[in-house]
């Protein structure tokens, strides 16, 4: 059984509620969902499940709702959400789910609510006026049908794959026909009546011992032949028999929806003529007046343009595609305002899109964050340090991306550690000793290059660096750790851990991240990816993500090299367009202070430009 | 061949004549559509997630308390008590943008209904402080001043707060959010290399909250338009204060 189905428009109006379990609607599972689906909505395209999509939400502390899955259709005009959520991905519960969206979908359209829908919206009226008989009837109709026959489609699917099949007829007409039949039979015996989750096993018992010839006779008949006309009369039979209600109300039921699928061929047909005036009034509306109702057709040439400029700038053609997807989604079937051309919509609608995939899910306030973890000390009277680390590919900008960072930090006073992970490059050590004397230096003019601190260390009180020379993978977590403690000891705010850069696609480079990351517990992982690389950016920022495991996802990127690419900032689309992980920072030059928030209209402007 | 040429600019002319009054007639109608979209007055409901923004939205305008789920698109009611525009915005971070570009866009805002859960703990005002900062980052620099009602909802929970409490929790996480942003690494559109057209709002933006910080103590009187703080409950239709509120504001 399913937990719960929900209809709702994009606006947050409920239209349609049930709980499955007959529990009180729970709106944050839901409210999960959605979040979900806000946050990353590339996972429509990811796990597509036929013609519905099927998310998995995972249980979060915000939400306090366990893992669920969720199948869902988006309808456009009027946009409505037809979400089932589910426990856990089986194949019954998969069949159930999508046959009751089926079911769902079709009693909707047959009902005509949205027709209502739309015109409450067009009428600026509340979403739900004269619904409530439709609504009620919708209620009805597909708690009867679900009751009727979804529930027992999926209990045939568990049947099937407990128990052997022994008649040589598929295994589903097979348990179909011997329950129908057997309720005949017991129909026959004067009377009785049998629940309506009446076990197979349980009736077909009853059937043998009923000694009635004539009846297993024909039982046998039916059995033996597969023809579809015989089986109809009996179908609607049983049902009458078994509650008089419940026989009008699938009938009912039934003739909505065959005449329903009768309307859409009719329709159809009629779309099919045009004449030439129509079209040339059209060409007039999608060029100059601007309220022409948007088609595939005429939103074809608009979408190609737009991907080709994304394309020029950089973005993935990959990326690109999943755009311009967004934006036909968003305006296949709307109709323009005056005086707009299908490519001004167009290019509208996609400046929205890129917005909505550059913001980021939550708020990053770094600061805050450090604050919070910094201010808190262990029961030892220890501090806990707030640990970054840097990952990427080769020459990326990493180091000096985490010298920036440094230096920030350093002028919000707090005092950074700086920890060199990378014990594979040669010099890479060297070069982030470099590094911690220029911001020792920059920090206290007086500080002598090459001469230790206090401590014995390279580095003065506010910036210091953590080393232990060069060696294989183990060697890097057991720095990590040896200097995370360091901090704690001797009252470090920051610490930052450079790492190796590694090739993306090597299994043997980028399996070892996930145990440091285990390892080391990083409060934020940063993935410094740079503008300059084209398509294959989508990947690195995939693999580089999925390096930590499920449980463990990158934080954030910092871009590097704003500076060297112009207007071609694709990289970024095509990095947050493959993970859902937001940009914080943004390289834009060779010195410590040149490293700038994300402003995303700056970025979507330039990219539209 | 001279009738024809006759009816060829007799047609000529008959479509001529057509064609400017269809342009005329679509450019009139255009023009007042316009100047609606960005004219008419209009108040906002926003606030974080799942404070009950939409319930209200759906409590003002049709009298019912309802279900609803998380919003990933604008409520809107035109003409409520015929004269404003009523929109309920979407609280979720990455839909902030929508909120923002309509308060740049719309030029008579009435007031602005920030619903916050009352029951929040004062220590994780954090976000909703940022959000309204962002929010009086753009109000503050508008030319009439906008009035905010910090509307507490869910009054009527056993944890609620008393809104006294909530604006005094507010004003110091604000306090504390300019302290960061001028902490934080500047934005990427203020570099000359960078520069795309130049962005006179933000650079406003600034000075008020250095305007801010220099005060060093945030409080919201110091502000233009006047930020007051009434609790009520949705879900027991107890929203007289709000409405009481919103009537002054609509018919000012």
């Amino acid at each position: 059984m399913f937990d719960q189905l929900a209809i709702f428009t994009g606006a947050g109006q409920v239209l349609y509620q049930y709980n499955c379990n007959g529990r009180k609607f729970a709106e944050s599972q839901i409210g999960a969902f959605i979040n979900q689906l806000i946050i990353s909505p590339v996972t429509k395209k990811d796990n597509v499940n036929g013609k519905y999509s099927v998310v998995n939400v995972t249980a979060t502390e915000k939400h306090a709702t366990r893992s669920f899955y969720s199948m869902f259709y988006l309808s456009r005009q009027p946009e409505l959400y037809f979400v089932i959520t589910f426990p856990e991905q089986s194949l019954e519960l998969n069949k159930e789910a999508e046959a009751t969206l089926d079911l769902a979908l079709a009693l909707w359209d047959s009902l005509e609510i949205d027709v209502q829908v739309t015109d409450n919206i067009k009428a600026n009226n509340d979403v739900l006026v004269d619904l409530g008989e439709d609504l009620s009837k919708f209620d009805e109709y597909l708690k009867a049908k679900y009751e009727e026959s979804i529930k027992f489609i999926a209990k045939s699917v568990t049947k099937d794959n407990d128990e052997p099949v022994t008649k040589d007829i598929t295994p589903e007409q097979n348990n179909k026909k011997s329950n129908k039949n057997s309720i005949k039979n017991n129909n026959n015996k004067g009377g009785r009546k049998w629940g309506r989750d009446a076990m197979i096993e349980d009736t077909s018992n009853i059937d043998s011992s009923a000694l009635d010839f004539s009846e297993s006779v024909k039982d046998s008949e039916t059995n033996n032949s597969s023809n579809n006309n015989l089986e109809i009369p009996i179908d609607k039979d049983d049902f009458g028999n078994r509650t008089d209600k419940g026989d009008f109300l699938i009938k009912e039921i039934d003739d909505l929806l065959s005449s329903n699928v009768e309307n859409k061929k009719e329709q159809h047909v009629a779309d099919g003529t045009s004449s030439y005036l129509d079209s040339a009034f059209g060409f007039l509306q999608k060029n100059f007046l601007g309220n022409k109702t948007i088609s595939n057709k005429d939103l074809k040439p608009a979408l190609e343009s737009l991907k080709k400029k994304l394309i020029s700038k950089n973005v993935a053609p990959e990326a690109a595609d999943y755009l311009t997807d967004l934006v036909k989604k968003d305006l296949v079937g709307s109709k323009t305002e005056s005086w707009t051309t299908v490519e001004d919509a167009a290019r509208s609608s996609l400046t929205k899109a890129l917005t909505q995939v550059l913001t980021p899910g939550v708020s990053v306030d770094l600061l805050h964050e450090i604050q919070n973890k910094t201010g808190v000390r262990t029961t030892d009277g220890k501090k806990n340090p707030y640990v970054f680390s840097v990952v990427g590919v080769n020459g990326v900008g990493k180091s000096t991306n985490l010298s920036k960072l440094a230096f920030w930090l350093l002028q919000n006073n707090f005092k950074v550690l700086i920890v060199a992970c990378d014990t594979f490059r040669s010099g890479a050590v060297e070069q982030l000793r470099v590094h911690v004397e220029n911001l020792a230096q920059l920090m206290d003019e007086s500080h002598i290059r090459g001469s230790k601190n206090k401590r014995g260390k390279t580095g003065n009180d506010y910036v210091e660096l953590f080393e232990a020379g060069y060696g294989g993978s183990d060697l890097v977590t057991k720095i990590a750790k040896q200097a995370i403690k360091y901090a704690g000891d001797q009252d470090f705010d920051i610490v930052l851990m450079d790492t190796a850069g590694r090739r993306h696609n090597d299994a043997t480079l980028m399996s070892p991240l996930k145990s440091f990351a285990e390892q080391a517990k990083p409060d934020k992982i940063i993935m410094v990816g740079e503008a300059l690389v084209g398509t294959d950016s989508v990947q690195q920022a995939k693999n580089f993500n999925d390096a930590f495991g499920r449980a463990r996802d990158l934080d954030f990127f910092i871009i590097s090299k704003c500076d060297t690419v112009g207007d071609m900032l694709g990289a970024m689309v095509n990095m947050v367009y493959a993970t859902g992980i937001p940009i914080l920072f943004v390289g834009v030059g060779q010195t410590y202070t040149d490293l700038r928030t994300l402003s995303v209209s700056w970025a979507v402007n330039t990219l539209m430009a | 061949m001279v009738i024809d040429t006759n009816t060829v600019s007799i047609a000529l002319a008959c479509f001529l004549i057509l064609l400017t009054t269809v342009v005329y007639f679509v450019f009139t109608a255009k023009k007042s559509a316009t100047t609606t979209k960005t004219k008419e007055p209009a108040v906002f409901i926003t606030g974080p997630s799942k404070s009950g923004k939409t319930a209200l939205f759906t409590l003002l305008t049709t009298g019912e308390v309802r279900n609803t789920v998380t919003s990933q698109d604008i409520n809107l009611k035109k003409n409520y008590e015929s004269r404003v525009n009523l929109i309920d915005f979407p609280g979720h971070v990455k839909l902030h943008y929508k909120l923002m570009d309509a308060l740049r866009e719309t030029e008579h805002i009435k007031g602005i209904l920030f619903v916050v859960d009352a029951t929040t703990d004062p220590k994780k005002l954090s976000e909703t402080a940022e959000f309204l900062l962002d929010i009086l980052s753009i109000t503050e620099v508008s030319k009439e001043p906008i009035d905010i009602l910090i509307a507490c909802n869910k009054s009527e929970s056993f944890t609620a707060r008393p809104p006294a409490k909530i604006i005094e929790a507010l004003e110091k996480e604000v306090g504390l959010t300019i302290e960061r942003h001028n902490k934080s690494l500047g934005e990427v559109r203020k570099r000359a290399d960078f520069n795309t057209g130049g962005d006179d709002s933000d650079d406003e933006n600034a000075g008020f909250l250095e305007n801010v910080n220099g005060n060093n103590k945030f409080t919201f009187s110091m502000l233009e338009g006047e930020v007051e703080a009434l609790k009520g409950s949705v879900s027991k239709k107890d929203i007289s204060n709000w409405e009481e509120w919103l009537d002054g504001k609509v018919s000012a």
